[in-house]
């Protein structure tokens, strides 16, 4: 049976709220969910709070009446994607300052981690802090192309941009991570 | 152009939750879902079965071009005449009813974008069409010949049409760079797939057709020119590292305007 085929009925299930297809839905995306998630926020503790309520709210969110899912794939990432703007909003209200202030905050800390980690030799650890210097939706197009390998039509879903956009801020986006990687 | 970085950036999908999480989350979410209180498994109806083959039918099947003969094929009341076209082949009789409907599917098509992906689509249709002529086994070699070459002289109308929006962007005296850009890597990322399968039909076509296989290697040759013209539009893209902080005000209204949610709902908000 192909994936596609594979994944329409397990969303059917996942609709009839059948916590077996949850579970295997789960083991099919979980790891490319997390390592999405990890590029965007300080810590792996973090990273596995979030991938948990992804999973969560979208069971919720597929439950709710009305709600019709094309593609779980791209709403996961989409729940992801709201999430840790969530994340950071949360932390925002903690400390009472402005959106404006917590991004150049997350820049800051951004920076500070591609410091500490520009001495780490291996090529894994470069690279992971260059994604981390890249602006989000630069770092978003380019796990969910490179990385997770979805198509332009799915990234164009979940970054809610046509698919002309798409192409383009990959482009910019290889670019730019050539630039840092040749910095590095 | 960017091989070697596509080819770093995978080594990270060796980043990988610890199993130990993975699999302690996992039975987590099922207890929190209530997954113990499931006693018997969901039952479907044909309706649901039919919802999977319907979402399935309609990725696979209901492309534009699909729709549109079905569309026009219910207004004049011969769907199924007009659906046969949709598989006709040079040289038989409902070719030219299929070319007229790729040319009023253009015709409907606004914007130069959507445009040109239609175009190469349309191209890419030429070169499959050529493959299915090589690989018919009754047909005779004289016929099978003038197929070839109306296929191929198809194609050619396909491709110099696309080359026509790369001179536009390229003479354009006030170019909205943006756009130029869009349009430029659809098209370097369409032709090359476009120059690879064109490439592979040319190997497998006969040798006793020499003047169908010289029209197919010009027409290679005018698919790498257009190639070669979009990517010196986007090489003249200027955008730098400095981008690496830009558009922080973009993207605040862009999270805006997708009305993401606030700490206290956060439902996904995609809709299909």
């Amino acid at each position: 049976m192909s994936s596609n085929i594979k994944e329409k009925i397990l969303l059917l299930r996942l609709q009839k709220r059948d916590p077996e297809a949850f579970a295997q839905l789960y083991d099919l995306y979980v790891a490319s969910i997390y390592r999405f998630i990890l590029f965007k926020v300080p810590t792996r503790q973090d990273a596995e709070d979030l991938t948990s309520e992804v999973f969560l709210k979208t069971w919720q969110y597929i439950g709710e009446a009305g709600n019709n899912v094309g593609n779980f794939r791209s709403l996961l990432y989409a729940s992801a994607r709201n999430l840790v703007v969530d994340f950071y909003r949360r932390r925002s209200q903690g400390e009472m300052i402005g959106d404006e202030e917590v991004l150049l905050q997350l820049e800051d800390s951004r920076q500070q981690n591609f410091l500490n980690q520009i001495d780490a030799k291996a090529d894994v650890k470069n690279l992971e802090s260059c994604l981390r210097r890249l602006k989000d939706e630069y770092r978003d197009v380019i796990i969910l192309r490179f990385l997770d390998e979805l198509s332009i039509s799915e990234i164009a879903e979940v970054l809610n941009k046509s698919k002309g956009s798409v192409r383009v801020l990959i482009h910019r986006a290889l670019k730019v991570v050539k630039e840092l990687i040749s910095q590095s | 152009m960017h091989e070697d970085v596509i080819k770093k950036l995978k080594e990270l999908k060796n980043i990988q939750p610890r199993s130990e999480w993975q699999a302690q989350n996992r039975d987590l979410l099922l207890s929190r879902i209530g997954a113990s209180h499931q006693v018997t498994a969901p039952e479907f109806s044909w309706l649901d079965y039919s919802w999977v083959l319907g979402v399935l039918f309609k990725q696979k099947m209901l492309e534009p071009a699909v729709v549109m003969l079905l569309v026009l094929g219910f207004t004049v009341g011969s769907s199924l005449v007009i659906n046969a076209s949709f598989y006709s082949l040079p040289g038989q009789g409902l070719y030219p009813v299929k070319i007229a409907l790729e040319k009023a599917q253009l015709a409907i098509t606004s914007g130069d974008e959507k445009q040109i992906e239609l175009k190469i689509e349309f191209a890419q249709k030429r070169i499959n069409e050529i493959d299915k002529i090589v690989a018919q086994s009754d047909v005779d070699s004289t016929d099978k010949q003038g197929q070839l070459a109306a296929a191929v002289k198809e194609l050619q109308k396909n491709v110099a049409s696309v080359q026509q929006h790369i001179t536009k962007e390229n003479q354009s005296p006030d170019p909205d760079r943006e756009k130029t850009l869009r349009i430029a890597i659809s098209i370097s990322s369409e032709t090359k797939e476009l120059s690879q399968s064109l490439d592979k039909a040319s190997k497998t076509l006969p040798t006793t057709t020499p003047e169908v296989k010289d029209i197919v290697n010009q027409t290679v040759e005018s698919v790498q020119a257009i190639t070669a013209s979009a990517d010196k539009l986007i090489q003249a893209d200027a955008t730098s590292t400095d981008s690496l902080v830009e558009n922080k005000e973009e993207e605040k209204s862009d999270a805006a305007s997708n009305q993401l949610p606030t700490a206290t709902s956060s439902t996904p908000i995609i809709k299909n």
